[in-house]
């Protein structure tokens, strides 16, 4: 997979020099950016999405999520927000988890991969693999080609 | 409908009596039955607006909206047919598609109760964020 992740990078400094330490968790990014939140029931596929409907964001989010997935879903589409303004974003189906999916999916991925990167203690970082990476986080296994190495 | 009718109907709605309005506000027993016969002042009308949230013109009977951002029935409609459009994966006014996934019927009904919850919510807030104030009242 070919993805310019220099640009999604820098877009992830942007954050932190927008939002501070606060940029490390996103209930407080979606409450500073004015977006809503709806935590609902979205069925057994569908994780989470965004619209975008008269320059106002929701972020839906399947409430049946376990709390570590939850985070995830909220950095994809937090992503979608910050990375792809006015870019039709599609549902975030439990399928697209894998590689065969579009770019802008797999860069939201990388997002919030990388964003809940930055939570765990850097020392530690620089013993774990990328599969231990994602185990830490309580992610699905096939998420892990996605992790950067630093 | 008049005033002390309207104002009735709020206090129903808000689950407390008209002599418990009156408390609140101070007034005397009977004052605000006494607005049956003659409209209150605008002072005194401000304030009823403030403590229910409603615009003084529609206290006065003058528009059935209670707010300037609540949305008309007509605008209601609009949303259902948007979500609809937006399931389907038609309309390119507010964004979201779905790459022809298939979605059987219990999650599609699910999903179109999300994305017009989601529409109705937008367009309160747009209303409320980008109405110029001199329309706002």
């Amino acid at each position: 997979m070919h993805l310019n992740k220099y640009w999604i990078l820098e877009e992830i400094e942007k954050l932190f020099v927008e939002f501070g330490s606060d940029a490390i968790n996103p209930y407080k990014i979606i409450k500073y950016s004015d977006i809503d939140l709806i935590e609902t029931n979205l069925g057994n596929k569908t994780l989470g999405q965004t619209i975008r409907n008269k320059r106002c964001y929701v972020i839906l989010i399947n409430k049946n999520l376990s709390y570590s997935m939850k985070r995830f879903v909220l950095w994809h589409e937090i992503a979608h927000v910050r990375l792809h303004k006015g870019i039709s974003t599609a549902a975030f189906r439990a399928n697209n988890l894998n590689r065969m999916i579009c770019g802008i999916e797999a860069e939201a991925n990388m997002f919030a991969i990388e964003m809940l990167t930055r939570t765990i203690d850097e020392q530690d970082l620089s013993y774990m693999s990328q599969f231990q990476i994602i185990e830490y986080l309580g992610l699905p296994h096939n998420l892990e080609h996605l992790v950067l190495q630093h | 409908m008049n005033t002390y009718e309207i104002i009735k109907d709020l206090a129903k709605e808000k689950g407390i009596s008209i002599r418990q309005l009156e408390i609140n506000f101070g007034y005397s027993n009977g004052y605000i039955g006494s607005w049956k016969r003659q409209t209150p002042n605008s002072n005194e009308l401000s304030r009823i607006a403030d403590y229910f949230d409603v615009s003084v013109d529609y206290l006065l009977g003058r528009t059935e909206k209670k707010r300037y951002y609540d949305l008309t029935e007509k605008e209601k409609k609009d949303i259902a047919i948007q979500a609809e459009k937006l399931l389907e994966g038609l309309d390119s006014d507010a964004e979201t598609n779905y790459y022809g996934e298939p979605l059987d019927d219990e999650d599609k009904e699910k999903l179109y109760d999300a994305i017009q919850l989601a529409l109705s919510l937008t367009k309160v807030k747009a209303k409320k964020k980008f109405t110029p104030k001199k329309y706002r009242q």
